[in-house]
């Protein structure tokens, strides 16, 4: 009777483990009135399995060269994946680079990453940090190599590609499968449109004031468009950053960044190409006193025909946060995975 | 039965049929690590010559196939020279490709086979492929190792650097002849190193696309 019963509890809790692992759900979906996506998924079809393992890799600092950094290093979850509190983010050896880490959110819609559009996609994104001298400094020979002496990895990738060997490809399709299913839309701003929130009369004001200056470079609901402009910042003259034009060596693109998404810009301090501005008040009077500078600046920033009064500053900031999306910024499906780094490690 | 067994030998003599690729010095097959003449007693040496084809098209007047491919030869590996190996060229009239990669393939994301970063053709701080890498020595070159390396890729405006090539199929060896490129574009004392997607890398590939013939 006694081992009637046992057995019925080893069958039961079995059957209850299988059944978690079953309901675990990749967190990609596409948002009701979404455009479609830029990644290509059917050259690299989600799976759980893909996912796992992505986020397992992006935690990993045994990627880098000297074990020390992982891409969380420079990417951390709380602040919209980037480098928090940090204008230029530090590598390796502690080195410096020239550039702000950017947020990882919504990449499934970006047909360009890197602040000068350096890697055109995805799956090739991943390449420049594991190998950048600044940053993760290894060799793509010797992280493959290490993955495959690692039986914790060998096991992972046959379960996610059939094939236990691991090669360019499916490290970066894994790491893509991670970090293109990192979506953010459920901020409040999310849920006025879909009619669940109000706004407050401070933040209706700041969505007006936001519509009528700022969407031309920021556009719903991505709050960015796939394009390169430039702000009017001078050039820093220490790091003499150069922006699209090093990769595209047209000289019209000279200055010219990325626009990056301002969802979880509440978060993801300090802001601009080179992190210069550490408040959003200091991001919003820039723009607000550009037109009657004579700083250079692309077309589009003359929409703002004159400078924000005080309380418009402060209405656009109250908006910009109803673009935080705590959820986002705290789901655990994103997190360190504690137990698979547990069993990586035994 | 029998007309199934007639049509697999059909097939496999049709597999039988390729082109096989050779770098030349005008009339000379190169081989790497031995000196050529360039001109007026200076010598030429290659250590590295690697390069992209892709998009290959097969016609003949109103039929042809199009062959979405990608080849990546090295001259020091004798099987990456045997390309269009699938297809059955003696029925076809002419060959069409594209020198280097496209800026699909560039950015298409896939990156295995002959298109590993792992074959030393990609650039990470600017992803996209080298389309064209020469490295050797020669006595023109005037710094103490008397080195040359050119790596000729970019796949954006203004410096794009692949091409499309058309040419007869009327034998079995697709050449490419680097002694006009090495004697009349590429000028060492103006520039012995390229690296990045440049104007000059434009030039040099919009010359090399203009070098290749079937014999």
């Amino acid at each position: 009777m006694k081992r009637a019963i046992q057995f019925i509890l080893i069958f039961c809790s079995i059957a209850l483990i299988s059944f978690v692992f079953l309901l675990k759900e990749i967190p990609f979906y596409i948002p009701i009135g979404w455009p479609k996506t830029v990644y290509n998924f059917e050259n690299n079809p989600l799976s759980i399995q893909k996912f796992e393992l992505g986020r397992t890799l992006f935690y990993d600092p045994d990627l880098s060269r000297d074990s020390t950094i992982s891409c969380a290093s420079c990417h951390l979850q709380f602040s919209g994946f980037t480098h928090i509190d940090h204008s230029l983010s530090h590598g390796i050896d502690g080195k410096i680079g020239t550039r702000n880490s950017p947020v990882l959110i919504n990449l499934a819609w970006n047909r360009h990453f890197h602040w000068d559009g350096g890697a055109g996609d995805l799956n090739q994104q991943a390449i420049n940090p594991l190998t950048h001298p600044k940053e993760m400094d290894n060799s793509l020979k010797e992280i493959l190599r290490r993955l495959n002496r690692s039986s914790f990895y060998r096991k992972r990738f046959y379960s996610a590609f059939g094939d236990s060997i691991v090669t360019t490809e499916k490290l970066v399709k894994s790491l893509a499968s991670f970090t293109a299913s990192l979506v953010s839309a459920n901020s409040k701003y999310d849920r006025y449109q879909r009619g669940e929130v109000e706004f407050s009369e401070q933040e209706k004001k700041g969505y007006t004031l936001f519509k009528k200056n700022c969407t031309a470079c920021h556009a719903e609901p991505l709050f960015k468009i796939d394009a390169f402009k430039s702000n009017g910042l001078p050039i820093d003259p220490d790091l003499m950053d150069e922006g699209r034009k090093a990769i595209t060596g047209n000289k019209n693109d000279f200055l010219l960044f990325k626009i990056p998404t301002l969802r979880n810009v509440e978060f993801s301090f300090p802001y601009m190409h080179d992190g210069r501005f550490k408040k959003l008040k200091e991001v919003i009077s820039h723009y607000s006193e550009l037109p009657q500078s004579k700083l250079l600046f692309s077309k589009e920033l003359k929409s703002i025909k004159e400078p924000f009064t005080e309380s418009q500053q402060k209405d656009l900031i109250s908006f910009l946060k109803t673009l935080s999306d705590k959820e986002f910024l705290y789901n655990s499906v994103y997190m360190f995975p504690r137990n698979e780094r547990a069993a990586q490690e035994k | 039965m029998r007309l199934l067994i007639l049509f697999f030998v059909i097939l496999d003599f049709n597999l039988s049929a390729q082109l096989h690729f050779q770098f030349t010095w005008g009339k000379e097959p190169i081989e790497n690590h031995k000196k050529y003449q360039l001109n007026e007693g200076d010598w030429i040496e290659f250590d590295e010559l690697k390069l992209y084809l892709s998009n290959y098209s097969l016609s003949k007047s109103n039929s042809g196939v199009i062959l979405k491919l990608v080849d990546l030869i090295d001259n020091e590996n004798a099987e990456s020279k045997v390309i269009l190996d699938s297809v059955n060229i003696n029925s076809f009239e002419d060959l069409t490709f594209q020198f280097g990669l496209d800026s699909i393939i560039n950015t298409s994301g896939i990156l295995d086979g002959d298109l590993d970063p792992m074959n030393g053709m990609y650039w990470a701080w600017n992803s996209g492929y080298i389309h064209l890498k020469m490295v050797g020595k020669s006595s023109q070159v005037n710094t103490a190792k008397n080195q040359f390396e050119y790596h000729i890729g970019g796949y954006r405006n203004p410096n794009i650097t692949y091409f499309s090539v058309e040419l007869p199929l009327i034998g079995k060896t697709l050449k490419l002849d680097l002694k006009p490129l090495f004697t009349e574009t590429i000028e060492f004392q103006h520039e012995s190193i390229i690296m990045i997607p440049s104007p000059n890398a434009k030039i040099i590939a919009e010359s090399v696309s203009h070098l290749f013939s079937i014999e």
